[in-house]
């Protein structure tokens, strides 16, 4: 199951292409090991972090002689301590997310799935460790964080699970957000793919729990291209994947622009929450290679933060 | 109301069709789960309602156009009762009273608008395919509508507006109609006259006969139950003794029924140029009354009409009005030179022309004559005339010469006549420039009659009365470019020209006896009118009052360009000059007042003239008459029952509705 799920997820090609990648926290994280991500503790990396006058207590290996012998007075220099990024991966596997439009290679669950697999193998390559999420309904699977070389595997496992069957209980995006907070811990990485449809009007309103706990956020939008581009044609009896009851008939061609319309306004909303919850957010077309999306996100090696 | 073929209702069965159809497609759309459902269910909120009503309109529309096809397949029908035959295809002339009592008010509305009403009632009746025509009983009689097949032609003509003013002619209407059976495509004919038969109307049994034809008689209208005052006489003549002053006498008759009283609180109101000109109460006395109004003459220039209104609360309003003109002279004033004065004489050269004016009937022209000698006429006199006729006269001196050049180029008539005393010479220097033609020469001795090619507007009963004269003597003229009458050896009799705003006229030989025998002929009177009507231009108008649907003969303007009608209901109607006729036939006379006349000429100038119709007094009595009986009229008028098929107009809201369906999917689907 491991070995099939990782060939699904991840082929060597994306392997090799993502692996150029690189992850760095933009806001200091909490880390037990050393690492390359900023700690909010002062500790003995290169990065100079302050100057402070000395105070009784002051480990004497701070103070800095140079500035001592210039000005005479006892000066302690404070140095920014690297840790590693402790990342927790979420994955939506609601009965929305296994639409792909006639075409099984496209399908939302599965894209993101592979988008979280490479953000994980990059993190996990880094030193980092990484744990999992995968809900729909309620929370379904969950991979505690682990730096270890064999934890891609059991990542990979989590991730690799089949999203719901179509259902009559809609997807409650906010409820399982908040259970799922309460289990990430320490300040880190939140990486969440999902498409974000969810019946409450404020699904999203969750994500700035994470931000609030110190956490950075990062959202991957999970969109089909026949959920943006509407490319149907005559008339046609539309279903709700999460609401088995819900059925509509309507001419497509007729309703394409209101339609279009619509998912504009629905995208915005959704941006819009994010950024103002303090998450970054990216829209991911399943039909663009993952590692395009990465990379409009992520940095090149060598260089430090987001893109 | 039934069913010709009931079996075919099963038909309405296919109005099932669009629900199985509606159904079926429901079902046969293909399914698609859409993960941003809630996102299309708002994009198509709105819509979504509309259409599902627009649905619903369709297949009601659809049902409908399925079931009002199958309901006419079937032939509907409703029974109808029917008043004229019996439901089967025949030919019906409708004869309408229009006169004058027809326009009394019942307290149902006017008597015309009943009768018309019930024609067109008696016109639905009718089956498609039947024959109509209509036919107007006021005087003339006319057909407004041939025998046709088209009934809505004849439904148009009974729409369109009927003035009940003019005089009953319900025989020669009936006479008419029976013209227009003689063309009937069916078997079935019938006459069907309505009228209110008024005591001052009717009509003969006997013309109710004809073979092969039913008459119906209907009354319209319920008896009168007051007292009709009418003008019996309305005259206006200058004062001799104010010559700014004009007379208008006016007499007030009264028709009434049994046991009706005139009223006495009529009143006479004279109204002109847009202000009242005088009024009196009337006082009626042995059911008439005479009242006497003066009123100041109006300018030469200013509308000479004025209108007479009876103010009376009366059984027949519309006979309470009439016009009259103020004019300084009420008719053609003719000064009449006499060239050869033998008083008391058949010799004398006015002794025939005198006579035989007097006989000119007014209505035809009246006419203000007199008779002056050569040696008496002073230049001041020509200003109190209208046409000045030589009679064999000798030549003028020029300076009077001169003044009837000035008095034809201004506008009068001049008539030259022959006689042993016209010198062409002298003649040809003097007037050269105004005479109709240059005279020749005298011829006398041989024994000449009329040429047969007589100008019929001049002549309307061409040489008929003239055929027999015998010329001894006359003028030899040069053919001018209109020659009325010509002799028998082609010289012109008569040369007409038109000479600034005036006329000119040659007359060849004598009036008298003296060089033909001319005046003994019928043909005299007609010919010596015509030429002074010729010669007076607008001033010829008759004065006598006309009545509705009278024929006026109006003469053409003078080297004018139109004839210009002011109608006293204020319409405006122009004629442009027709040089082939002399005289237009005005037969537009369907209102009561003043009728101004403008002749316009070329350069601007306008003459003025007027004549006046009036109500026809003989339609006065309102009072119902007996209905005559015509005998193959019985039973015509019982009604029976018919059936009137459905069939036809539900094909139409068939067709309607299948539009309405086109177009509303057509919208649907653009929407």
């Amino acid at each position: 199951m491991t070995e099939l799920a990782e060939r699904k997820l991840l082929d060597q090609d994306l392997a090799e292409r993502v692996s150029r990648l690189h992850v760095r926290a933009q806001r200091a994280v909490d880390g037990i090991r050393s690492g390359i991500h900023r700690s909010p503790h002062r500790g003995a990396s290169m990065v100079f972090a302050e100057h402070r006058d000395y105070r009784p207590g002051d480990d004497l290996r701070t103070l800095d002689w140079r500035v001592f012998a210039r000005n005479d007075r006892y000066t302690v220099k404070h140095f920014e301590q690297e840790t590693h990024l402790r990342a927790s991966l979420l994955l939506d596997l609601s009965a929305s997310m296994a639409f792909d439009g006639g075409k099984p290679e496209t399908e939302k669950a599965a894209y993101a799935a592979t988008l979280l697999a490479a953000l994980g193998l990059i993190l996990l390559g880094q030193g980092d460790a990484v744990g999992a999420y995968v809900f729909d309904v309620d929370l379904r699977k969950q991979l505690p964080a682990r730096n270890r070389a064999d934890h891609l595997s059991s990542l990979l496992s989590v991730l690799a699970l089949p999203p719901s069957p179509r259902t009559a209980a809609p997807a409650a995006l906010a409820k399982i957000l908040t259970a799922i907070g309460e289990h990430v811990g320490r300040r880190g990485l939140v990486v969440l793919a999902s498409d974000l449809i969810d019946d409450s009007p404020d699904a999203l309103g969750s994500l700035s729990h994470f931000a609030a706990l110190g956490h950075e956020v990062v959202v991957f939008q999970v969109l089909h291209p026949h959920e943006l581009d509407f490319p149907f044609g005559n008339s046609l009896r539309f279903e709700d994947p999460e609401h088995a009851d819900a059925m509509l008939e309507t001419d497509a061609e007729r309703v394409r622009k209101a339609y279009r319309a619509e998912l504009e306004g629905f995208l915005e909303h959704c941006k819009q929450r994010c950024i103002s919850a303090g998450a970054r957010y990216a829209l991911a077309r399943t039909d663009r290679p993952v590692q395009e999306v990465l990379a409009s996100v992520l940095l090149p090696m060598g260089r430090s933060g987001w893109a | 109301m039934g069913l010709e073929a009931p079996l075919v209702l099963l038909g309405l069965l296919a109005a099932a069709l669009p629900v199985l159809i509606h159904r079926m497609r429901k079902r046969e759309l293909p399914r698609l789960v859409l993960p941003t459902f809630a996102l299309l269910a708002r994009a198509t909120a709105k819509s979504q309602q509309r259409r599902a009503l627009s649905d619903l309109l369709l297949l009601v529309l659809r049902i409908a156009i399925i079931a009002f096809a199958c309901l006419s397949l079937a032939t509907p029908y409703v029974t109808a009762r029917v008043s004229l035959g019996d439901g089967q295809l025949g030919s019906v002339v409708f004869v309408i009273d229009d006169s004058l009592s027809m326009a009394r008010d019942d307290g149902s509305g006017n008597l015309i608008s009943q009768a018309r009403a019930r024609a067109l009632d008696a016109l639905s009746t009718l089956p498609v395919g039947s024959e109509a025509a209509i036919v107007l009983g006021g005087k003339p009689a006319r057909v407004i509508s041939p025998l046709s097949r088209d009934l809505a032609a004849a439904k148009r003509a009974l729409a369109a507006p009927l003035p009940a003013l003019r005089r009953g002619d319900l025989d020669r209407a009936v006479q008419l109609g029976l013209q227009q059976l003689n063309a009937a495509g069916w078997p079935h004919r019938s006459l069907f006259v309505l009228s209110d038969f008024a005591r001052g109307g009717g009509v003969d049994v006997s013309s109710l006969s004809a073979a092969g034809v039913r008459f119906a008689v209907e009354r319209v209208g319920t008896p009168p139950t007051r007292c009709n005052l009418f003008l019996e006489q309305v005259h206006a003549a200058a004062d001799p003794a104010e010559p700014d002053k004009t007379s208008i006498s006016v007499a007030v008759g009264s028709a009434c029924a049994p046991g009706a009283r005139a009223p006495n609180d009529a009143r006479i109101e004279v109204t002109g140029r847009g202000q009242t000109l005088a009024k009196s109460d009337v006082a009626m006395q042995n059911g008439h009354a005479k009242v006497l109004l003066t009123v100041a003459t109006p300018d030469p220039d200013a509308d000479p009409g004025a209108r007479i209104r009876l103010i009376v609360d009366d059984a027949l309003a519309a006979d309470n009005e009439a016009g009259v003109v103020l004019a300084r002279a009420d008719a053609v004033r003719v000064l009449m030179v006499n060239g050869d004065p033998r008083p008391a004489s058949r010799e004398d050269e006015l002794y025939y022309a005198l006579r035989a004016l007097t006989l000119v009937p007014e209505a035809w022209l009246a006419l203000s004559v007199r008779s002056v000698d050569p040696l008496a006429v002073e230049r001041s006199q020509l200003r109190d005339a209208d046409v000045v006729v030589l009679a064999n006269v000798p030549a003028p001196e020029s300076a009077f010469a001169q003044e009837l050049q000035r008095f034809v180029e201004s506008g009068g008539g001049l008539i030259v006549t022959g006689g042993h005393r016209v010198d062409a010479q002298r003649y040809n220097a003097v007037l050269g420039s105004v005479l109709a033609t240059h005279i020749i020469g005298t011829r006398e001795g041989a024994d000449v009659g009329f040429a047969d090619e007589v100008d019929a507007s001049y002549l309307p009963d061409g040489i008929l009365g003239l055929r027999e004269v015998h010329t001894r003597g006359r003028l030899l003229l040069e053919r001018g470019a209109e020659a009325p009458l010509s002799f028998a050896d082609g010289l012109p009799a008569l040369v007409t020209r038109s000479v600034g705003e005036g006329r000119s006229l040659l007359w060849a030989t004598t009036i008298d006896a003296d060089w033909s025998d001319l005046p003994y002929r019928p043909g005299f009177l007609p010919l010596l009118a015509a030429m002074l009507r010729d010669a007076a231009g607008p001033a010829a108008v008759a004065r006598t009052p006309l009545v509705p649907g009278d024929e006026v003969a109006l003469p053409w303007p003078r080297l004018g360009s139109e004839l210009e009608i002011q109608r006293p209901d204020g319409k405006l109607q122009r004629f442009p000059v027709d040089s082939k006729q002399r005289t237009l036939r005005y037969r537009d006379t369907d209102a009561l007042g003043v009728f101004a006349v403008r002749a316009i000429s070329e350069a601007g100038t306008a003459r003025r003239g007027a004549f006046v119709v009036n109500p026809p007094e003989e339609e006065a009595d309102v009072s119902q008459g007996p209905l005559p009986k015509p005998e193959a009229a019985s039973g015509v008028n019982a009604p029976v029952n018919v059936h009137k098929p459905l069939d036809a107009p539900l094909l139409w809201l068939v067709f309607a509705l299948a539009m309405a369906e086109g177009a509303f999917r057509v919208r649907r689907k653009q929407a």
